[in-house]
């Protein structure tokens, strides 16, 4: 397994026992949009900043928090792939 | 690749829906001032050809599109626009580091802000400032921000057109549309399924203005009205519900970018359902709060908390909040061109602020309960409901703090609440009884099988339901119509307020409201400012405000300054030695002439036009022209009238002016909305009623309860009930004092051009039955203007005072009047 695919997995698992407990894994597509949509709240949002930031040793900027790189779960791979982040 | 291509099919399916909606906004005036009507339009040609054209054209397209409508708009102020707006834009893309830049942006900002503030004059200003404010104020810091994830693939088109966006200018209190929302959602789903959003979200707008519409003016009660619990209940649940014009505005604009291929989310979400503090934040106006968490929230939190300060969530969120309430004082200055610090601000920020907080910290520690969606659960169901019933009742009391002056104030309109107790108590239970019935019900109901299917097919971003409300509307209305609905019934009334535009009773006469409604109001849609700064001349100044007027203090005032020629109005204007806007006459008349005194407002003043056109001179010129040489010599017309003068200010300029000329005859120029003027007039300055000279108006204000620096709102619901007996004091001093002089005296109807005044025809038979008793002779102009409304009479579409030919039909009312009671005034005008 890549680390991309790890960190997607991560991701995923991360997301739908934290915010989505209970909801088919199905209905979290990597291209769902998590908080244009509203299954992230702001609430949500910044714990997902933590455990990224924790997890993978990397470093979010706030602009990077709403409605872009950390918008669907394709983008937060792409974003913790490119800041370099591994476990 | 994305899908921007439409079916044939689909595209009718949709052209015709959105015809629906846009008649809508043509029939039903909505936002007619700020000419949606003719930007409707225009979306409606633009999406006929931008929906066929390829995919490159459509960003430029739209670009111009969003020029012609601003042009639209703004008519010959746009070069200025347009020409600060790309040096704004320019200064985001200089070579330079991001600092320099925002620093640059500061500097252009700063300067902007000297000219709305007035520090620096442009004639200009005033009309386009606001407009760009709108356009930049908030967006050009989310565009440098989002430089920094620079798409080199956005073309300049679609950057330049998030400025420049197409309901701008119809809007200035617009959403904070997040850039990079903006460029990654073009197209992003199929094209059809976003422009089938977007009609219905314009479809769910107007409903929502229909229904501030029926709010504002039949649920909600005068200030003066409010006079137990129930009318107290009213009052805060309907200005609660005042709201609803900005989520209509918003979820029109969003609609109109929809059109265009903006896939853009919702601004509000069912907000007077919100069950929690963080829900209601994260349901009302969604992209302020996207938009607050982009710029202050998240930076704090990544900060504070990389800083090791503990509770960085508390700290964050009660710093995004006293930001909130900074920025809607900055929003405030550039719409407005004052920077508010009050009270009421400060607490409803700070209660809200702290209640976000708490709800957080909560929510952290707890975690957010998400529905479940499975089968119906009563002991959930009520207790959501109440949940949600507390929210609304805490909000709506909230928010009517927020409209008042301060808390003090709030706090003693409350007083009826406690007085009333019994009453508010047995209305309240009522209404907590049928809120949680209703909302169980509600969601017992939205879990049977129908109704589930339905809310599947009809998801929130494709839901049909306001358009085919809207139909079924519009249908109905057509239909009522047709069946010729009585004038006076009350369906005829309720037609009237849902198809039109106008003021509702209170803000004809005050337009004391709270922060979004005093913005709207006055910027875009009803009132006055965005009128007077987009549409009207920026040399079109009342006289009051003018360099004709001077501040003299006392009773008066304000007053014309003497031996004064210019243009007001863009019209001759001219001023005698003694300040009157007349020719020149000397103190002591002369032998044989019969002098006239009038005295009023801007109507007899003629406001608008040319000194010869007003109907005094008229009349003057009339009566030396026929009867001179008579028994008279000559007459002399002498014009004490002032723009903004009450009887209130005419009972002083009887003392100080009219009685040093010995008129034979003085004419008191009363309109029906005199009594509600007067009122007004002490209400906005009770030092004045306090410090009266006449002993029995003093009285009313302690019978009142007016005291020093009684908040104008409260003081004018204190006088309303002593309407009339202050317009009775009033006509009793000015009628002692004349024929204590030996003057004759008389009151003059004369009627308003506007077509929308209310109860004239009830209030009219009791202002001239009080002149009567008060021993003044009668003359009524009400006839005057015949089958001639506003937009035959006003001096322009802004300006309703009466024009050449109000003027003189006004002349010819009274000199028919005058002859008419010859008799009684011994002009000698009759044989």
């Amino acid at each position: 397994m890549s680390d991309a695919d790890q960190i997607r997995t991560d991701v995923r698992t991360y997301i739908l026992e934290q915010f989505l407990r209970g909801e088919d894994p199905s209905t979290l597509a990597d291209d769902t949009r998590l908080t244009r949509d509203g299954i992230l709240t702001s609430i949500d949002n910044i714990k997902l900043v933590t455990f990224l930031e924790d997890t993978y040793h990397i470093a979010i900027e706030a602009h990077e928090v709403i409605g872009g790189p950390l918008d669907t779960v394709n983008d937060i791979v792409n974003t913790v792939v490119s800041k370099g982040g591994a476990r | 690749m994305r899908e921007s291509k439409i079916t044939p099919r689909a595209f009718v399916v949709i052209l015709a829906q959105l015809a629906l909606v846009c008649g809508a906004v043509g029939l039903l005036e909505i936002e007619h001032n700020g000419k949606l009507h003719r930007v409707v339009a225009l979306v409606l040609a633009g999406f006929v050809v931008h929906a066929w054209l390829p995919h490159r054209l459509k960003s430029p397209f739209f670009l111009a599109l969003s020029m012609g409508a601003m042009a639209l708009v703004l008519g010959a102020q746009m070069p200025w626009l347009l020409g600060i707006g790309l040096g704004l834009f320019a200064i985001c893309h200089l070579p330079l580091s991001m600092m320099a830049r925002g620093l640059l942006l500061l500097v252009a900002g700063v300067a902007l802000a000297f000219l709305r503030g007035g520090m620096l004059q442009a004639s200009w200003a005033g009309a386009v400032i606001p407009v760009l404010a709108s356009m930049f104020m908030f967006r050009v810091i989310l565009y440098l921000q989002d430089q920094k994830l620079a798409d080199s693939s956005v073309s300049w088109w679609r950057r330049l057109s998030y400025f420049f966006m197409l309901p701008n200018g119809s809007f200035p209190l617009f959403p904070i549309i997040d850039y990079n929302t903006y460029r990654r959602s073009f197209y992003e789903r199929p094209a059809v399924q976003i422009y089938q959003k977007g009609v219905h979200w314009m479809a769910r707008g107007v409903l929502h203005l229909l229904a501030y519409r029926l709010v504002y003016h039949l649920m909600l009660p005068p200030s003066w009205e409010v006079t137990d619990a129930t009318s107290l209940l009213l009052f805060i649940v309907a200005g609660y519900a005042l709201y609803l014009r900005i989520s209509g505005q918003f979820h029109l604009i969003v609609g109109i970018l929809c059109l265009f291929g903006f896939d853009l989310p919702e601004t509000h979400k069912k907000y007077f359902l919100a069950s929690s503090f963080n829900n209601y934040w994260r349901r009302v106006n969604i992209y302020w709060k996207d938009f607050i968490e982009k710029v202050v929230f998240y930076p704090v939190f990544l900060r504070v908390r990389r800083s090791g300060v503990p509770q960085p969530l508390l700290v964050a969120i009660l710093i995004t909040f006293t930001a909130t309430w900074l920025l809607h004082s900055y929003q405030w200055f550039w719409l407005r061109g004052e920077f508010p610090i009050t009270v009421p601000d400060i607490v409803f920020w700070a209660v809200l602020g702290s209640c976000v907080a708490a709800n957080s910290l909560w929510e952290t520690a707890r975690g957010r309960k998400r529905p479940t969606g499975d089968g119906f659960d009563l002991r959930g169901a009520v207790l959501m409901s109440a949940q949600t019933l507390s929210m609304f009742v805490f909000l709506a009391l909230l928010w009517s703090m927020w409209d008042c002056t301060s808390p003090l104030e709030w706090w003693k309109r409350m007083g009826l609440l406690r007085e009333d107790g019994g009453r508010a108590a047995l209305y309240f239970a009522g209404f907590v009884v049928v809120a949680l019935g209703g909302g169980t019900l509600a969601q017992y109901i939205g879990t049977l099988a129908p109704i589930k299917a339905w809310q599947r097919l009809a998801v929130p971003a494709n839901n049909p339901t306001p358009t085919l409300l809207l139909a079924l509307g519009l249908f109905v209305l057509g239909a009522a119509q047709l069946g010729g609905v009585g004038s006076s019934t009350r369906l005829a009334h309720v037609l009237e307020v849902v198809t039109h535009e106008r003021l509702n009773e209170q803000d004809q006469v005050t337009q004391v409201r709270g922060y979004y409604e005093t913005l709207l109001t006055r910027q875009s849609v009803l009132g006055e400012l965005w009128r007077a700064e987009v549409e009207m001349p920026s040399d079109w100044i009342s006289a009051p405000d003018s360099d004709f007027s001077h501040d003299v203090g006392g009773q008066i005032a304000y007053e014309l300054l003497p031996s004064m020629s210019g243009t007001l109005k863009r019209v001759k204007f001219t001023t005698n030695s003694h300040g009157m806007r007349d020719r020149e006459y000397g103190k002591a008349k002369p032998a044989g002439t019969y002098r006239i005194a009038i005295m009023g407002s801007s109507y007899s003043m003629g406001s608008g036009v040319a000194d010869s056109e007003v109907y005094e001179v008229l009349v003057e010129d009339h009566l030396n022209a026929e009867y001179a040489g008579g028994r008279y010599q000559r007459y002399e017309i002498l014009n004490f009238a002032m723009g903004g003068y009450t009887h209130a200010h005419q009972a002083a300029v009887y003392e100080e002016k009219v009685r040093q000329f010995s008129p034979d005859l003085v004419i008191l120029a009363d309109h029906t909305t005199e009594g509600s003027r007067i009122v007004h007039h002490f209400a906005l300055r009770p030092i004045l009623l306090l410090e009266h000279p006449n002993p029995e108006v003093r009285d009313v204000a302690a019978q009142a309860g007016i005291y020093k620096g009684v908040d104008p709102e409260i003081a004018e619901g204190l006088l309303q009930p002593f309407m009339g007996r202050l317009s009775h004091l009033l006509f009793e001093q000015i009628v002692n004092a004349a024929h204590d002089d030996g003057s004759k005296i008389a009151w003059f109807y004369v009627p308003v051009t506007r077509d929308d005044v209310p109860n004239r025809e009830s209030i009219l038979p009791l202002r001239e039955d009080m002149a009567v008793r008060c021993g003044m002779i009668t003359l009524s102009a009400a006839d005057a203007y015949g089958d001639h409304g506003q937009a035959q009479l006003a001096v322009a579409p802004w300006d309703e005072h009466p024009n050449v030919d109000g003027q003189r039909m006004l002349a010819e009312s009274l000199i028919r009047e005058l002859k008419r009671a010859d008799k009684l005034l011994g002009l000698g005008l009759n044989p």
